[in-house]
């Protein structure tokens, strides 16, 4: 027996590595993509204050809309829950099983799942890769098969299936339920308040429209004013410990470590320009960046409880980050409410403000009446600028007022107009 | 021979494999360990041990709640409406405070004098809006009964919305004071807080718990952040009251963490001027 061992060793030590690559290959196989560190709670070193955001919480898709049995869609919105956590919550528990093509480069079919009845669509405002629906979602959905999400729609009625809509290439992928309670959903949408919408395709892209006019409340809100000092030793801290220095010149205050990093503060307005070189070409993946901004965002010392992620521009190597009150996106002309971080090739960039939003107060203020989309359109049609728009939603305007201690939001229409959401007021004047 | 040569060739290739995408995967896991913050906050937590601070099971638990607004009810609101209903006590009404001595004393247990109060508290001949106030016993004391109002299932810690109970040495109860908190109103979606563990952990680390002290409890509940100067409406936030007891010298005291954003509760809220937003 022992002669025997003696004599096969070799082939029996190369069974045993070999199972064992193996199992370790079927370990990584199972295991999917892993987000540098992005599932753990985040503490700040600066201030040592808990963010429960975690990274899913910052990638949700942003609008609820409840289609009924004879079409008719409503957005949801609730000034009681976060309709999109409470849903995420709901959605982890699910149990997917395997993902089929249904359709694809048919715009028709495309908007008859986006409009199908008795179902609840979720969107994101721009597609977003499935490593990160699955990273948010606590799903394993083949991101081979799967690229990328811009709506996600669940059936309430009818066969347990939930679709994922890819507004490139209008692909259309059917998600088999194994495990999922559907009646949640069903339930935690009854208290929420709606207001007419329509989806449509406008231009190869998917877009909500409000056929009604419609009515919605006026926030207040105290502006938090982060101390310049902190907020540039928080963008400015790497791994080297070089001191940062500072010069002043005129309204510009300039903050740099070492040769490759600096950070411009414009006083008049408070916004922050950061950026950052590097040497090497260590070039992040469009997919890569979700979770690294992510981190870079949390290191920013924002509190991130309404912060979203609100699309990428520039072929996706510029992201922006915005606030969000009940569901409805904040805009400001000096950026207060929202950060952008770019990489480039060799180079990061942050803009942001000192300004964010802070303690909700009490206003009592009649809500606001918004005319339908199409008035709206119908208005700006007159407009010279009308060829320039590319999108129209509606969100949240803040208006900086001279001490900005404290804001008023109320909300307007906004359009895409070279590059910026703006007032579509503003061009109308 | 030749086949010998190619096993061994084999077996060195598949040992570098397994040794390098073994190291990831345990320096992954390693990873993902040492940045958890539950394990940080163990050894927090063993920390305060060592340090001889005593505390019972605190909770992982993260509750939701909201920022609520609200004014203290005040001369002719609701609560003084409200005390012509009252019988057999003489109450008056100032300060934005219902003073009330009852005609007889009501006899309460000593020990749970929330039995009999809870029966008193019910019937707004007795106290007015009694239903919106439960016992609280954190608060109380062998002299003094404290009920505080409800405002979406947590109660209220501020002096706005309190209902007490004078005991005197004989276990009866003589009369009260109250304060309401009128139209409490949510202004935010309800948000999830710290929780019990986080907000006694972020006192220790920031030095706020001496050694050799004991950690008697720690609630949930609504403490005014600011005032405003719109119809004189404050803003309450959630907020981890924890009372610690020192061994030694046998002082206690009370501290407020905000369960939002988790920063010490200033004794005095500020006032924020809504002139400018309010035309």
């Amino acid at each position: 027996m022992i002669n025997k061992l003696k004599a096969n060793w070799l082939s029996i030590a190369l069974t045993i590595v070999v199972i064992i690559s193996l199992f370790l290959s079927g370990l990584i196989w199972t295991n999917p993509y892993q987000y540098e560190g992005a599932r753990r709670e985040n503490v700040m070193k600066s201030s040592q204050q808990y963010t429960a955001q975690s990274m899913g919480d910052v990638y949700l898709p942003t609008t609820v809309v409840r289609t009924n049995g004879r079409g008719n869609q409503v957005f949801l919105y609730s000034t009681q829950v976060s309709l999109m956590r409470e849903m995420k919550n709901i959605i982890r528990g699910w149990q997917f099983g395997r993902v089929t093509t249904v359709k694809s480069n048919n715009s028709d079919v495309y908007l008859s799942y986006l409009r199908r009845h008795n179902a609840i669509t979720l969107s994101y405002p721009k597609a977003i890769p499935t490593l990160v629906f699955n990273e948010t979602f606590s799903q394993t959905v083949n991101s081979d098969q799967v690229s990328q999400i811009n709506h996600i729609v669940i059936p309430l009625k009818g066969p347990r299936e939930v679709y994922l809509l890819s507004d490139h290439r209008y692909g259309i992928y059917r998600l088999q339920v194994k495990k999922g309670n559907f009646k949640q959903i069903t339930k935690l949408t009854k208290g929420a308040r709606g207001i007419a919408v329509d989806h449509k395709i406008v231009n190869g892209t998917t877009m909500l429209t409000y056929p009604k006019s419609f009515t919605l409340p006026v926030f207040a809100f105290q502006v938090a004013n982060q101390n310049i000092d902190t907020l540039s030793s928080n963008l400015l801290s790497s791994n080297q410990r070089s001191n940062i220095t500072s010069s002043e010149n005129g309204d510009e205050v300039v903050y740099s470590s070492g040769n490759n990093q600096r950070l411009v503060y414009h006083r008049t307005n408070g916004t922050v320009d950061y950026e950052s070189f590097t040497n090497s070409d260590d070039h992040r993946s469009t997919d890569q960046l979700y979770s690294y901004f992510y981190n870079r965002l949390v290191k920013t010392g924002v509190q991130l409880s309404n912060v979203r992620f609100d699309g990428t521009s520039n072929h996706q190597r510029r992201f922006t980050y915005r606030t969000f009150v009940d569901g409805f996106p904040i805009f400001n002309e000096d950026g207060y409410g929202s950060i952008q971080l770019m990489a480039g090739s060799g180079t990061e960039r942050c803009q942001m403000s000192r300004y964010s939003l802070q303690v909700p107060l009490p206003i009592n203020q009649q809500e606001v009446k918004l005319p339908a989309t199409p008035e709206v359109l119908n208005d700006l049609h007159a407009s010279p600028h009308f060829r320039d728009i590319k999108g129209i939603r509606v969100g949240y305007l803040w208006r900086a007022d001279d001490n900005n201690k404290v804001v008023k939001l109320t909300p307007t229409y906004f359009v895409w107009y070279h590059g910026n959401w703006v007032d579509y007021e503003q061009l109308l004047k | 021979m030749n086949f010998k040569r190619i096993q061994w060739i084999f077996l060195v290739a598949f040992i570098l494999f397994d040794i390098i995408v073994g190291c990831q995967l345990l320096f992954q896991n390693r990873f993902t360990i040492t940045n958890n913050t539950q394990s940080r906050q163990s050894t927090v937590l063993k920390e305060m041990r060592a340090d001889s601070i005593t505390y019972q099971g605190l909770s992982k638990h993260q509750p939701n709640a909201f920022y609520i607004s609200g004014s203290r009810s005040g001369d002719g609101g609701t609560l003084e409406q409200e005390m012509a209903k009252l019988h057999n006590q003489t109450s008056r009404f100032a300060d934005s405070q219902l003073v009330s001595e009852f005609d007889s004393p009501i006899k309460v247990n000593a020990e749970r004098p929330q039995l009999r109060l809870d029966q008193v508290v019910r019937r707004s001949r007795n106290v007015p809006l009694g239903d919106h106030y439960q016992y609280n016993a954190q608060l109380s004391s062998r002299r003094e009964a404290v009920y505080t109002q409800m405002v979406k299932n947590q109660p209220v810690l501020s002096s706005d919305g309190q209902l007490r109970f004078r005991i005197n040495r004989n276990a009866q109860v003589t009369g009260y004071t109250q304060t309401y908190l009128e139209n409490p109103t949510t202004l935010q979606q309800r948000t999830a807080t710290i929780s019990q563990r986080q907000a006694v952990v972020w006192l220790y680390r920031h030095n706020q718990i001496p050694n050799n002290s004991q950690i008697r409890w720690a609630i949930l509940g609504y403490t005014k952040l600011l005032t405003t100067n719109n119809h004189n409406q404050a803003v309450y936030v959630p907020t981890w009251a924890v009372e610690i007891k020192t061994k030694t010298a046998d002082t206690v005291q009370r501290l407020n963490v905000n369960a939002f954003n988790s920063t010490i509760m200033k004794s005095s809220p500020d006032t924020v001027n809504m002139d400018s937003i309010n035309k």
